[in-house]
């Protein structure tokens, strides 16, 4: 048995880690000192974080259950939220019973908050959108990746891997020894795994997991991608410390992310520019930074990366069939301008002009003489040994 | 039937030993057989949680010497374990009366009351919470033995994390 359980005096947290699973229950006498000393110190609420936790047997758990209820007789004025992942199967199907014991025991599986974009990348309309995304941006990134120091034959994990097409992509061309797939959305894995077995691929780990608080050891992959995926979280300090952990020392992170506002196109560059600013707004207001892309750099420097490399590249109509980038167009402004704005309550002459702007993006892509550029950043660094 | 996956036989005395041994053969076999499934990490943390309940109470129930014999078996989703414990009148009698509770029709209760209750042993909460929780099906099998017993659970864990009651 090894477990961690710290303090975290900011947060009114006390974080679990590791192991638990016990003989007896006065082995877990550092979780009621703990318990006892954080309730002296705080008030309001206490979070109990058990992310991290991978295993508790049923008498640490009876031991836990007894804490809380006695916690909460002696301090009734004081709220407990038990905060979990549905990344540790056993813990929601456990945890539904701590619900029961005191009104002011709260629960809380944090990924359902943590993924906002999720139900959207879930809709299986979606789906050819993406993989038309990954075919452009594959188009640069199979030159680039090489450059980011990714060989065949090395341990690889694609983080955020959405519905796999990337990995598969990664796969065929750089035949790594290990390449783990991971996201959070059930729906885009179970496609991920379809595909994987309909193209005979089997070398493909596709998991599911939180990439907040990855279940996977310290210092273990030599290549770690994360696409398009830090700008739509409002933590992404959060996920990259993450990357960081997994990544062994001297292998490297990649990341890309985009600069909606630098999206581009002629003719009608005006209406164009107007409409991708008003993207990164609209992003801002759910908590999310589409306007990344460059910061990538200040980011891998903050997390702890040295040797950090950094280049961008234009997607455009020019790189193959520009019907495919009309179509990927044509799927933003149903989801910026068709849900979110929506959602945000924009008024109808707002949305018009929104709109207009994602027609005239479409129009660039589709004229003889146009142009249309959708610009992505591409940081990678190595974790120092 | 179907063939078994992996079958490890243990020695009473050296599986004894150690508390840490369940946690360690309960990983181990979760591990081995997860390789092939849709989505190997939650299904061999799920079925280590299951094994690591079976194994614990194996520990403070088995009757020694003799020898615990573990049997992995796949049909499917559905996975079957197969503990073969070698033990007394009042071990028989532990898992005779748990596995009729843990079958009854509220068994959500009795997991409930039994885990706020204190009282009883550790294990009979294990036991009980892979019924109600995972809605294993808990039986107790002769083996022809009257000194052993054949403990067997059937549960579905390929479905991964989908909780069994949404919150």
């Amino acid at each position: 048995m090894s477990f961690t359980v710290r303090f975290d005096e900011n947060n009114q947290e006390i974080v679990f880690g590791g192991v638990m699973r016990p003989k007896a229950a006065d082995e877990l006498a550092v979780v009621w000192e703990t318990l006892h000393a954080a309730v002296r110190r705080i008030s309001g609420t206490l979070f109990l974080n058990f992310r991290r936790l991978t295993k508790l047997n049923a008498l640490a758990f009876r031991e836990l259950a007894g804490m809380l209820g006695s916690i909460c007789q002696t301090q009734p004025e004081l709220k407990v939220r038990v905060v979990f992942s549905s990344v540790v199967g056993w813990a929601a199907r456990k945890f539904r019973v701590l619900g029961t014991l005191s009104p002011n025991i709260l629960l809380e599986q944090f990924d359902q908050e943590f993924y906002p974009g999720q139900g959207v990348l879930e809709d299986a309309g979606f789906v050819p959108i993406l993989r038309t995304q990954t075919k452009m941006t594959w188009r640069h990134e199979r030159q680039i990746l090489g450059r980011h120091g990714l060989k065949s034959g090395m341990h690889v994990a694609d983080i955020c891997c959405g519905i796999g097409d990337f990995a598969v992509l990664l796969q065929k061309e750089f035949q790594p020894a290990r390449l783990l797939a991971l996201d959070h959305a059930q729906g885009s894995l179970a496609y991920a795994r379809r595909v994987a077995a309909d193209f005979g691929i089997d070398e493909i780990e596709y998991v599911y997991g939180d990439a907040s608080a990855l279940l996977l050891e310290d210092d273990t992959f030599d290549f770690v991608t994360c696409r398009h995926a830090l700008q739509v979280f409002d933590k992404p300090d959060l996920i990259l410390s993450e990357l960081f952990r997994i990544c062994r020392p001297g292998g490297r992170v990649y990341i890309t992310n985009e600069k909606n506002s630098h999206c581009l196109g002629e003719p009608r560059a005006d209406s164009i520019q107007w409409t991708y600013n008003e993207v990164a707004r609209l992003f801002e207001h759910f908590g999310m930074d589409v306007e990344s892309g460059p910061k990538g750099r200040r980011m891998m420097e903050e997390t702890g990366f040295d040797d950090i490399k950094m280049e961008s590249f234009m997607v455009t109509n020019l790189d193959g069939d520009p019907q495919d980038f009309a179509d990927v167009i044509q799927a933003w402004e149903d989801v910026y301008a068709g849900k979110m704005s929506v959602e945000r309550g924009d008024d109808a002459e707002f949305q018009a002009r929104f709109r207009k702007g994602f027609r005239d993006h479409r129009a660039a892509a589709l004229h003889p003489h146009g142009y249309a550029g959708w610009p992505i950043w591409v940081t990678s660094g190595r974790k120092p040994r | 039937m179907p063939a078994p996956l992996v079958e490890l036989t243990l020695e009473a005395d050296a599986f004894a030993a150690d508390w840490r041994h369940c946690d360690q053969v309960a990983n181990y076999l979760a591990q081995l057989v997860a390789h092939d499934r849709p989505d190997s990490f939650l299904y061999a943390n799920l079925l280590s949680t299951v094994l690591n309940e079976l194994l614990e109470s194996v520990f403070a129930r088995h009757r020694r010497p003799g020898s615990v014999r573990c049997t992995l078996l796949r049909e499917g989703r559905n996975d079957r374990v197969e503990l073969v414990v070698p033990v007394d009148a009042s071990a028989r009698a532990f898992y005779e009366e748990t596995v009729a509770a843990a079958q009854s029709a509220g068994v959500a209760e009795t997991y409930t009351r039994t885990l706020l209750g204190k009282e009883a042993p550790a294990d009979l909460l294990g036991l009980l919470e892979l019924a109600a929780d995972y809605g294993a099906r808990l039986s107790v099998e002769e083996t022809g033995s009257a000194e052993e017993i054949r403990l067997v659970l059937q549960v579905t864990l390929a479905d991964g994390g989908t909780p069994a009651i949404a919150l």
